[in-house]
């Protein structure tokens, strides 16, 4: 009745509140799914600890060949927010829609508040055109240009300040935090690359990622293949880019992360530029490149140690 | 080729440098609060300059002017503020 709890009894009780409070803390979370491995870091960055993302596409994974399986749209459902490149990156993006509108997920697309720029294929006529996109198309690699980050880092912001409003403090906190950061960020991004003669400033790579960060630094850009992964490198584009390497005495060439680096090997082999590393053009890696800040630098770090 | 002529003036003394891809680096030998240097560039596509102003922390918030001046024309003026060292990029406007 009315009589004192047992000690046994008052560990029983500690234990299931300990589990309910635990409960409700992951209730009480914004649960948000991510397409992109950027936008994931950025959102744990503004989300802190109010927020739990689970990554979809994870580093490492080609998303261009991507596609959800069922289990993952199971995932997406679950979910409040997804997050997306946008601009075409995500090819399936459209599919997704009616369930996400079923299931009240949110859609929060980055390539909505940048400023899109046009995708020039190297060797225009040359590729080919067995692949999905088309000239003129936009390049949807958004995140390798700072002031876009810093866009869509305050776009994640206002999500989550809708969606969780008792949380506004905390994303308001983090965002401009990360955003101080991130102008740090660009600031040693052009101290670096300070260091590199303008004549030196020719990227080769295999496909076309790196179009915001040439239009940001002043690089010209050379690639095999075109704005995706499976766009396909003709004989013919590879000879021309051969012939411009040559002419222009280009110093190194770049691969990718996530790509088979054999053609640019062959490159290599015929032009005598040097295989420069390997950059991260469609999203995060591993090791120090599992942050959007530690993928700039690395990249960047990559970049002026094989053209100066 | 052209002779860009570089003015760094301080608000307050610092340690002062200027550096250009591929060129050796112009440095004031102690605290100051100007330096003048001088670089010949491709003056169709002139580099980027680093500049580096190394105050004293405990002296607050100071400032960087960099003037740029081709055959005694000011081609392009930029100050920079900051506590410590003040450090940035300015591009050179091409002609």
């Amino acid at each position: 009745m009315g009589g004192p709890i047992s000690r046994p009894m008052n560990r029983v009780l500690i234990f299931f509140s300990f589990l309910t409070l635990g409960s409700f803390v992951q209730a009480g979370n914004l649960r948000v799914a991510s397409l992109s491995t950027v936008m994931a870091d950025l959102a744990r960055e503004v989300g802190g600890d109010r927020v739990e993302v689970i990554e979809i596409v994870k580093a490492g994974v080609d998303p261009h060949i991507y596609e959800p399986t069922p289990g993952d749209r199971k995932t997406i459902a679950k979910s409040q927010i997804l997050l997306a490149n946008g601009l075409g990156f995500e090819g399936y993006l459209n599919n997704l829609r009616p369930g996400l509108e079923k299931n009240g997920v949110r859609l929060v697309v980055g390539g909505d508040v940048v400023k899109p720029l046009q995708a020039v294929c190297s060797g225009e006529e040359a590729h080919d055109h067995s692949h999905s996109h088309s000239h003129g198309a936009t390049d949807p690699h958004w995140w390798h240009s700072i002031p876009n980050v810093q866009a869509v880092a305050t776009q994640i912001r206002d999500a989550f300040a809708k969606a969780d409003p008792e949380g506004i403090a905390t994303y308001e906190a983090n965002a401009k935090d990360l955003n101080a950061r991130l102008a740090a960020l660009s600031k040693w991004v052009r101290l670096q690359l300070a260091t590199l003669p303008k004549a030196n400033r020719i990227l080769v790579t295999s496909h076309e990622a790196l179009g915001y960060f040439a239009v940001d630094n002043g690089f010209e850009i050379f690639t095999v293949q075109g704005v995706s992964t499976t766009d396909q490198p003709s004989s013919q584009n590879v000879k021309r880019l051969i012939e411009e390497i040559k002419s222009r005495k280009v110093k190194a060439i770049f691969a990718e992360n996530i790509e088979n680096p054999k053609v640019l090997e062959q490159i290599t082999n015929e032009t005598g530029a040097k295989l420069g590393g390997v950059l991260y053009a469609d999203g995060l890696g591993s090791g120090p490149a599992a942050t959007y800040e530690g993928m700039m630098k690395t990249n960047v770090s990559v970049i002026v140690e094989a053209l100066k | 080729m052209a002779a860009y002529d570089i003015l760094l003036t301080a608000s307050a003394p610092a340690r002062l440098a200027v550096r250009v891809a591929n060129q050796p680096s112009a440095e004031s030998t102690g605290p100051a609060t100007s330096l003048s240097a001088s670089f010949t560039m491709n003056a169709a596509e002139p580099e980027d300059l680093a500049v580096f102003a190394n105050f004293d922390p405990a002296g607050g918030n100071c400032a960087l002017r960099v003037e740029v001046r081709v055959a005694g024309k000011t081609i392009s003026d930029s100050s920079f503020w900051g506590t410590g060292l003040v450090e940035d990029v300015v591009a050179i406007p091409n002609p």
